[in-house]
């Protein structure tokens, strides 16, 4: 049978996945991507992927963190974060907030916003270091106290 | 399990206990200090890191970066601050971080995903992601770093915290006596007093004489002079430790530390205090009388007890309308208003003593007591959650010493002008890109 995405799917694994949701337990896109669905977990972008879904149709794809939680979890060795990395390829129009002083890309739009609600409630002022990768973080740190 | 079962389990920490910490609640602020003065950048305190402190264990990824300058030949250690109030433990999406009993910031690796958005929200990017993709972060070994006891040249130092709880009394004990002396047994005493053959007069009141009167009378500068000499040696220390009115706003600031309004921002100025004392000059010189003194609080306290009467004509309304702007801010009267203090001010700019706050010892955002315990709020919050070791303006500074008190680390100290500054101060938080500095040891 020919699929939209038979090479990805081959390649990660993805026809071995016995749906158990492991991944999906684990998955920290249930605080950053609230409300957390059936199809914005890990286990719904693999099933929606089998199922032919169109990419702009698997929401999950612009929450990911790629912590790769979800790929050392699985027990049937299906390469989730992998996967997920791949279709973002064919996602067209999006992209990861990135680290405004190197470029490298952050964080998804969604996980900042979940930092700014979970952490900004204490601080009124703006962080100097909102919005940098760690390691510039850590170079500006140390830039500004040695 | 003792779960509240009106609570339903909202997510898989709330199946784990809070905390393994033994023992009292410390709210002293535990960790390591790291002084780059004292560092070589050898090395050490990561490989002790990663072996565990231990020989024959499995070697692991270090909880301690050393990240090395090669413009400056500089060297910092980047490692966990074990802050006050973490900002990874609210990001943690799972509960993953928890704060113990000992100030210890943990991580639980049976929640953690290593997901990263500690490492996002904490302001130095304090846990790491080991190249396995695992996020690790300092536990302070429980108590017992190995760093520290590794590191050749004691540029780490382990400390739980430590206060000069002294000061607070002292101080109290030192506002209470003056009130005490000058307001109750020696009646209007501050604004001039005679010790033995010593007279000390108050600047500003000298200031306003010598403009009403328009001659310039020896006695009295001499006065003054010796009260300004005094604030050239100890700054404002007279606004902090002696003045009636001060102690007035200060027992004011404790029975209602609750902040009830803000004033306006036109007088939210700290330059208004000069303004104040260029008018009451002017006015004096037009009237030929001591204009100012007739509202001036601190006289008005020195009038209003004692023999002659409790608050009568002016004092009744001045003191209690002054006292009331505390409820805005905390010593609204002394940091916008009051031109003795900035009379005072103007000699303690030139003054032989610094309030030094940041140092290397600093923990900065991670703590930021002496920002919230400072009664003339000039320890700028937003400097220190960025990182920076914040400049104090002694004109501003009455020489508390809350600062110096309420410090758990030590950072916070009194310096004086020939002793070479400990602090490094940033003027704005410079962000660097990663051909600007050295690269990652």
């Amino acid at each position: 049978m020919s699929h939209v995405y038979h090479d990805m799917l081959l390649a990660r694994n993805a026809y071995n996945c016995v749906e158990c949701g492991k991944c999906v337990a684990l998955c920290p896109m249930a605080e950053t991507a609230r409300p957390f669905s059936r199809n914005t977990s890990p286990r719904g972008v693999v099933q929606q992927a089998l199922q032919g879904v169109t990419v702009k149709g698997m929401h999950a794809l612009t929450h990911c963190l790629q912590c790769r939680s979800c790929t050392n979890a699985c027990p049937a060795g299906v390469d989730v974060a992998g996967l997920i990395a791949d279709l973002r390829q064919s996602l067209d129009g999006w992209q990861m907030v990135s680290c405004v002083a190197c470029g490298a890309p952050l964080l998804p739009d969604t996980a900042v916003r979940y930092l700014e609600r979970a952490t900004r409630a204490d601080y009124e002022a703006s962080l100097a270091y909102t919005g940098l990768c760690p390691d510039c973080k850590r170079r500006t740190y140390v830039r500004n106290n040695r | 399990m003792t779960q509240n079962t009106s609570q339903p389990l909202d997510r898989l920490c709330d199946l784990f206990p809070p905390s393994r910490a033994k023992g009292r609640t410390v709210n002293r602020g535990a960790g390591i200090v790291f002084d780059p003065a004292k560092c070589t950048g050898c090395g050490l305190c990561a490989s002790v890191c990663a072996a565990g402190g231990a020989v024959g264990k499995e070697p692991r990824s270090p909880r301690v970066h050393l990240f090395r300058d090669a413009e400056a030949g500089t060297s910092f250690a980047v490692l966990c601050q074990h802050c006050l109030d973490p900002q990874c433990m609210k990001a943690c999406p799972n509960g993953a971080l928890s704060k113990g009993k000992d100030g210890i910031v943990r991580m639980n690796k049976r929640l953690c995903v290593n997901c990263g958005l500690c490492i996002a929200a904490c302001p130095e990017g304090a846990p790491f992601r080991a190249p396995d993709g695992e996020v690790v972060k300092c536990d302070l070994c429980d108590g017992e770093p190995v760093c520290v006891n590794a590191c050749p040249h004691g540029a780490l130092t382990y400390t739980k915290g430590r206060r000069h709880l002294w000061i607070a009394p002292l101080r109290w004990l030192c506002q209470l006596l003056s009130f005490l002396l000058f307001v109750i047994v020696l009646v209007g005493s501050v604004c001039s007093l005679n010790v033995a053959t010593i007279d000390i007069a108050c600047p500003f009141g000298v200031l306003q004489n010598v403009f009403s009167a328009k001659a310039i009378l020896l006695t009295t500068i001499t006065a003054a002079v010796l009260f300004m000499l005094a604030s050239v040696v100890f700054g404002r220390a007279f606004c902090g430790w002696l003045c009636p009115f001060g102690f007035v706003l200060d027992i004011v600031d404790r029975v209602i530390p609750h902040k009830l309004f803000r004033l306006p921002a036109f007088l939210r100025n700290r330059y208004n205090k000069y303004g104040v004392g260029a008018g009451a000059l002017a006015a004096a010189s037009l009237t030929g009388t001591q204009a100012f003194c007739v509202i001036c609080p601190i006289g008005g306290v020195c009038r209003s007890y004692g023999l002659n009467s409790v608050m009568a004509g002016a004092e009744a309304a001045i003191i209690p309308a002054t006292a009331a702007l505390n409820f805005g801010e905390s010593r609204s009267w002394c940091r916008y208003f009051c031109p003795v203090g900035a009379t005072l001010g103007l000699a303690a700019k030139f003054g032989l003593v610094r309030i030094e706050i940041g140092a290397t010892r600093c923990k900065k955002f991670s703590c930021m007591r002496c920002a919230t315990v400072c009664p003339m709020g000039i320890i700028p919050e937003e400097q220190l959650v960025q990182g920076i070791s914040p400049q104090i303006t002694m004109a501003e500074c009455i020489t508390c010493l809350r600062c110096v008190g309420a410090c758990p680390h030590g950072a916070a100290s009194i310096r004086f002008i020939w002793q070479k500054p400990r602090t490094r101060h940033g003027s704005l938080p410079c962000v660097c890109t990663k051909d600007a500095t050295g690269e990652k040891a």
